[in-house]
């Protein structure tokens, strides 16, 4: 009684999160979080004092401004220019994915902060530095004390804020989106696309979200330098070797380059991939067995249709920008 | 060997107020042989090789007396991180003085439920070094230390074992009988794990796998009822 009592008092500070009618149920829970430690999250989330020098941010490799993906970058970057071993992937409709990372290595999206932070080719910081480092910075005691009750600083508070910042990065206003809700509609050549989108690629980038959220061998071959067999490392199952999350698709045009080690620049590229470039291997996707020929025409229709699932009020959406003024010193 | 044995429960008997003289206690007491286990002490095992243990934590979760007549269960604080070197982490917990347990059984480690929920706090909290970031998932439990068997760089040996998905799930079931109404003294007694493990050759695991899981269990089987 007690809980549900909180809840209801609590209900005045929920931001109700929207998404379409068509999109399914999310699996983490999207109104959970305060206003408050939306805000704080997104404090957080800005701040390079998560590094161990101060120089990195979670920003640094998810971009605001590229779908929250490291755009032009193949690989991710750290702290002393170290180079990763991954492409930083796009953030967003996490609300939907309970497996992060490309291998999934990350099984809750709570904990998936601790990685970068601590891996020392990322930002090689702990978190109990990070909470004494916060204690000692402006603007985090109200911040903390506005989102929580009081001004304690602890890992679990930094991670719930970090999340719940996390879950407003909703992107589904993509012209794909205004078509389904009946406010706009396809070119034919979008919808010639469309046709050969659900033919071809729907399985996997499965409507709406454009991804099933599974992990698949799309016949990659191995990057001798990085021999990353991704989900195998997790499971340590044969049949995972060389599995990789099935990426969404959308705002694709802000994204690149493709795949978990950004190895294609173009989308052509990864057309080209899939018609005749698919390497055969134990592990490959049944749906791949054949590849997928494309004429020229076709090609180009289905890039036409890709284009409308970007979501230029996704990438510009102020709320989810750096927090002018929010636990920051002006000059960062 | 028997006055040894006596040293330790007069040692354990002199920290006793730590713990609350009047209660009935549930309490674990690490040892090698009878010895209580310290930081500073050099062990020696069967095959004449030396052993410094440096860092020894584990988690025991939904710790669980059972009555002997109505087999009812009374559960413990569901998750606690033991420190073999911090005395004040081995109360387990405070038991009915009127109640005649027969059984309590407990968790070597962590659930797959909780190592699927997120940021936890108290003993849960991943900034205690018993979590890995890489990868998602606690590390039930943590030997480290030095040894003139291992082959490793400085003798190290480094054994995090964990891991909650099948195949390698590394959690332990551990069910023991209980006798009589008196304190219970939780044994856990790590001599035999240097005796059986070829230090030499296994000196490190810090990821799920079958040797994390074979050695979990070692672990679980040391423990005992004094």
């Amino acid at each position: 009684m007690l809980i549900l009592c909180f809840f209801c008092f609590a209900g005045n500070l929920l931001v109700t999160q929207k998404f379409p009618s068509y999109f399914p149920k999310p699996v983490y829970a999207l109104d959970s979080a305060s206003d408050d430690q939306i805000l704080l999250g997104r404090a957080l989330f800005y701040d390079p004092m998560l590094s161990y020098d101060n120089t990195i941010s979670c920003a640094s490799c998810h971009s605001p401004y590229n779908a929250f993906a490291h755009t032009d970058h193949d690989l991710s970057h750290g702290i002393n220019d170290e180079i990763g071993t991954r492409n930083a992937p796009a953030l967003f409709n996490l609300a939907w994915q309970k497996n992060l990372m490309w291998d999934g290595a990350s099984n809750h999206l709570d904990v998936q902060a601790l990685a970068p932070i601590t891996h020392p080719g990322e930002m090689n910081e702990s978190i109990g530095n990070i909470i004494e480092k916060l204690r000692l910075k402006y603007g985090y005691a109200k911040l903390f004390s506005n989102a929580y009750g009081d001004n304690e600083i602890t890992s679990k508070r930094i991670l719930k804020a970090l999340t719940a910042f996390q879950l407003t990065l909703i992107s589904a206003n993509a012209k794909y989106d205004r078509v389904q809700k009946g406010e706009e509609q396809f070119t034919a050549q979008e919808f010639s696309g469309y046709s050969l989108f659900k033919t071809h690629c729907n399985t996997c980038h499965s409507e709406p979200l454009f991804t099933n959220h599974s992990f698949a061998n799309n016949g990659l071959a191995i990057d001798a330098t990085l021999r990353d067999y991704g989900r195998w490392k997790v499971t340590q199952r044969p049949q995972d070797s060389l599995l990789f999350k099935v990426p969404s698709l959308r705002n694709l045009s802000y994204t690149f380059p493709y795949m978990h080690d950004g190895r294609f620049k173009k989308l052509n590229d990864v057309l080209a991939h899939y018609a005749a470039g698919i390497i055969r291997s134990e592990t490959l996707a049944p749906e791949l067995q054949q590849g997928i020929k494309l004429s020229s025409n076709e090609k180009a229709d289905i890039i036409a249709f890709l284009l409308t699932l970007n979501d230029q009020e996704f990438i510009f959406n102020p709320d989810t920008k750096y927090p002018l003024g929010i636990g920051q010193s002006k000059k960062e | 060997m028997q006055g040894r044995m006596f040293t330790v429960i007069l040692a354990f008997w002199v920290m006793l107020p730590l713990f609350g003289v009047a209660q009935r206690t549930l309490s674990i007491l690490p040892v090698y042989h009878s010895n209580i286990l310290s930081l500073d002490s050099v062990y020696t095992n069967s095959t004449g090789d030396t052993i410094r243990i440096e860092t020894c934590k584990f988690y025991i979760s939904n710790a669980i007396l059972t009555e002997s007549l109505s087999r009812k269960g009374t559960h413990l604080d569901d998750y606690l991180l033991i420190d073999v070197f911090e005395p004040r982490t081995w109360l387990l917990g405070k038991v009915d003085t009127a109640t005649f347990y027969t059984e309590l059984s407990f968790n070597l480690g962590i659930d797959s439920v909780t190592n699927n929920s997120g940021a936890l706090d108290g003993a849960l909290d991943p900034s205690l070094g018993m979590y890995w970031t890489w990868q998602s998932g606690y590390i039930n439990a943590k030997l480290e230390g030095i040894s003139t068997a291992s082959t490793a760089r400085n003798n190290q040996f480094q054994f995090h074992l964990g891991g909650y998905l099948s195949p390698y799930n590394a959690l332990q079931k551990v069910k023991l009988n209980l006798t009589n109404k008196a304190d219970i003294v939780l044994l856990w007694d790590i001599a035999p794990f240097f005796d059986k493990v070829d230090i030499h050759n296994n000196n490190h695991t810090m990821s799920p796998s079958a040797n994390a899981v074979e050695l979990s269990k070692l672990l679980a089987s040391f423990f005992s009822i004094q």
